[in-house]
């Protein structure tokens, strides 16, 4: 019968910690997140002998007094968790920087075995490491090892089984007050209050001067400069050049994410309208064939869609990570971000937001302060993104019919730009609003460790995308396919009596009627108007007139609650165009009239007054559940959506107002 | 003629110096710092700053961090390197 037992990987950041925890585990890993917050745990088997072994990779720490969320979530659970036993990651090449954390885990009093990893970086740096010496200090057994070429993993994995607890003593009894009679206990009570840092600094002392005495022992280094690393260094950090190398970067994630996705979401799109026709062409025309092709079959493709781009932002972001510049692009940004809130590592998922808010959102799990990562996604959504394009397009088009050049630039492109730049002024300005007025609930100590440059393990950034693919189809995927099905009900059904009516309506002026195609889209579009998101439409009419916009508007503002870009197939089924047509739909649009008054109701602004409406409102419903499963709070949803959509609403009135 | 005092905040030393960590005026920061091994009396470099002198980086052995401005404002250091000034 088989024996299974459970393991915490340990260690500090930039330990090599997670090359290690994918070395041992392979792909048998899962994602889970800590009950209440995003911060996610990796869980992972291997088998040694007849014992399954669960790993769980933890947060990387410094020590076990924490600062961030993480970190905290990290030392509660090697204090307060059953487990069997320590896997201690330290970093062989910044041994100083592992020790304290070693020394506490050691006092901890739990089987404790150790990982000296890195050893090759170690080795070319000329560091030297005694390993014996080290082990025989802090009494327990060491393997050294280099996750990438699996050196070790296999003695790490045999010896996992044979693990004790040290006898060694790290902290002085005479430091902690008199009430505590072990570490762990005294590490617990400091979890849940912050006001004994003078202790806290006499034991850190204490063992400082310890780290000092093992490092004098166990680590020799010759001389070494690493040439290339200080010239590569001083171009990517260069108050100039560094931004310059910056902007290339952000221009290939940009192209990654924005152009190259757009291939296979093409091909997931054409593959999905190919399933679709089949179905349509093979089942029975039922509610039921309805509900699959016009709400399910739109909704799964509304989450495979966003895969491309999920996958190709993060394996942008995994390789950044990986080589050690994504900490260089934090400390580059962080001196003009800080001034508006954010974090030096806001830049990356603002600049991919404009291509797409849900991975960009997803992506602001870098940063590690909770205030800098929440005003982030607050104000992520103001960058404008593609889903926008489709709508600006046709728009812009109503304001500019003819391509008007400005010396080189064409007057259709200046408006366009005007967009992206409204919407980056508003992150800034909101950003700015939001670090004024909301307050951190603890103030973490920022600092940014500026690893060394590696290039970046393959393997790693496997599973890096991988993790992130499954946890957004797993998680945010459902939601998303059960509001794109509710927003499928609303639009294609109303009150029963309505619906009979225009049926038996239809009904016998097909038989009256050569063309059927032209009547069934008069079909369709008093279906949408008579549904319950053309009553929605209807309804909220009072409330967008002073925007100058009337009720098939207000029905487009519905639908495309579900996607911005929605807005343009609405209003092709609404002024009953072909959706592919934009130039038909343009006229159509460009005639209509308010049947009262005979008065154009797309006027110049209208069309501005739209823009901006567009530009700046919450109008992604996929956008909102990513930002409900990244913060866990319903409150943070409501008050985006009013600050948006209020801003949008504010801003839209005056600019029609004035025009 | 009156002495000059190197000793400074941390965010007025410039790029490329040597300085000793004489005191940390912040006990939160202090544990902080030495929670990735940075101590007074422990010598430091001036590896860069960004614009507007934040962050700062600095180097302790193989170690390398960034701490923003307000923070190195509180970190009261001694320029060893004066030769170079």
């Amino acid at each position: 019968m088989s024996d299974s037992k459970k393991f915490l990987l340990v260690g500090c950041p930039n330990s090599g910690k997670t090359t290690l925890f994918n070395a041992l585990t392979g792909l048998h890993q899962k994602t889970a997140n800590y009950s209440g917050v995003t911060i996610e745990k990796y869980i992972g088997h291997f088998k040694i002998q007849n014992t399954l072994i669960e790993l769980i990779d933890l947060p990387g720490i410094y020590s076990l007094y924490p600062d961030s969320d993480d970190e905290y979530l990290s030392v509660n659970e090697i204090l307060n968790s059953n487990y069997d036993g320590v896997v201690l990651v330290l970093s062989a090449e910044q041994l100083h920087k592992s020790l304290l954390l070693a020394l506490q885990v050691v006092d901890l009093k739990k089987p404790l075995i150790v990982a000296l990893n890195m050893i090759d970086e170690a080795e070319k740096k000329k560091i030297e490491i005694n390993i014996s010496k080290l082990s025989e200090l802090l009494n327990t057994q060491i393997i050294p090892t280099n996750a990438r070429t699996h050196q070790g993993i296999n003695e790490l994995k045999k010896q996992i089984l044979n693990i004790n607890i040290s006898s060694s003593v790290f902290y002085d009894k005479n430091i902690l007050p008199e009430n505590f009679n072990n570490y762990s206990n005294w590490i617990n009570y400091v979890l849940q209050s912050d006001k004994h840092s003078e202790i806290i600094e006499k034991d850190l002392n204490y063992k400082n001067q310890l780290v000092q005495y093992i490092a004098s022992r166990c680590v020799s280094q010759k001389n070494f400069i690493q040439k290339n690393k200080i010239k590569i260094d001083y171009y990517l950090t260069h108050k100039i050049y560094g931004f310059v190398f910056l902007l290339l970067t952000l221009l290939l994630v940009f192209q990654m994410v924005f152009f190259i996705a757009e291939f296979p979401m093409e091909w997931i799109e054409s593959s999905m309208n190919f399933f679709s026709e089949k179905l349509q062409s093979i089942l029975p025309p039922t509610q039921w064939t309805d509900l699959i092709i016009n709400g399910i079959v739109p909704g799964i493709t509304g989450v495979v869609m966003f895969i491309p781009q999920i996958a190709l932002l993060f394996l942008m972001i995994g390789i950044l990570e990986e080589s050690g510049y994504m900490a260089r692009i934090s400390f580059l940004m962080d001196s003009i971000f800080s001034r508006f809130g954010l974090s030096g590592k806001s830049l990356i998922p603002l600049v991919s937001g404009v291509a797409c808010a849900v991975p960009s959102i997803l992506s602001t799990r870098t940063i590690t302060n909770t205030k800098e990562k929440l005003i982030t996604i607050l104000v992520l959504p103001f960058m404008s993104c593609s889903a926008r394009l489709p709508v600006y397009t046709l728009l812009i088009s109503l304001i500019f019919p003819e391509n008007q050049y400005y010396g080189f630039f064409n007057i259709k492109g200046l408006a366009l730009l005007g967009l992206y730049l409204l919407g980056m002024i508003m992150a800034l300005i909101y950003a700015f609003l939001f670090h004024r007025f909301i307050q951190p609930q603890k103030k973490n100590f920022f600092f940014i460790e500026l690893p060394s440059y590696k290039i970046p393990y393959w393997k790693n950034l496997i599973f890096i995308v991988w993790n992130k693919v499954k946890v957004f189809v797993g998680d945010a995927g459902k939601i998303i396919l059960a509001v794109s099905i509710i927003l499928w009900y609303l639009s294609s059904h109303s009150f029963p009596d309505v619906e009979k009516k225009l049926y038996e309506k239809y009904s016998v002026l097909q038989k009256q009627v050569a063309n059927t195609d032209s009547l069934n889209v008069l079909y369709k579009t008093e279906l949408l108007e008579n549904s319950y998101a053309g009553k929605l439409g209807k309804t909220i009419e009072p409330l967008i007139h002073p925007l100058g916009y009337d009720w098939k508007i207000g029905i487009a503002l519905v639908t495309s609650f579900a996607a911005r870009e929605v807005f343009v197939g609405t209003m092709a089924t609404l002024y009953s165009a072909n959706d592919d047509d934009v130039s038909t739909l343009r006229e159509r649009i460009q005639s209509a009239k308010y049947p009262d008054t005979h008065q154009p109701v797309f006027t110049l602004a209208t069309n501005v007054s739209l823009l901006i409406y567009y530009a700046l409102a919450m109008q992604c419903i996929s956008t909102m559940v990513i930002v409900y499963r990244e913060l866990r709070s319903v409150k943070w949803v409501i008050i985006q959506f009013l600050i948006m959509t209020g801003t949008a609403y504010l801003l839209a009135f005056i600019s029609y107002s004035l025009i | 003629m009156e002495k000059k005092s190197n000793i400074l905040p941390l965010s007025k030393v410039s790029e490329g110096k040597k300085v000793l960590v004489k005191d940390i005026k912040n006990a939160v920061v202090k544990n902080n710092l030495s929670r990735v091994g940075i101590f007074v009396d422990n010598e430091l470099f001036v590896t860069k700053k960004g614009w507007g002198n934040s962050p700062i980086a600095l180097q302790k052995d193989e170690l390398e961090i960034a701490i923003r401005k307000d923070i190195a404002d509180l970190i009261e250091v001694e320029i060893l390197n004066l030769s170079n000034e």
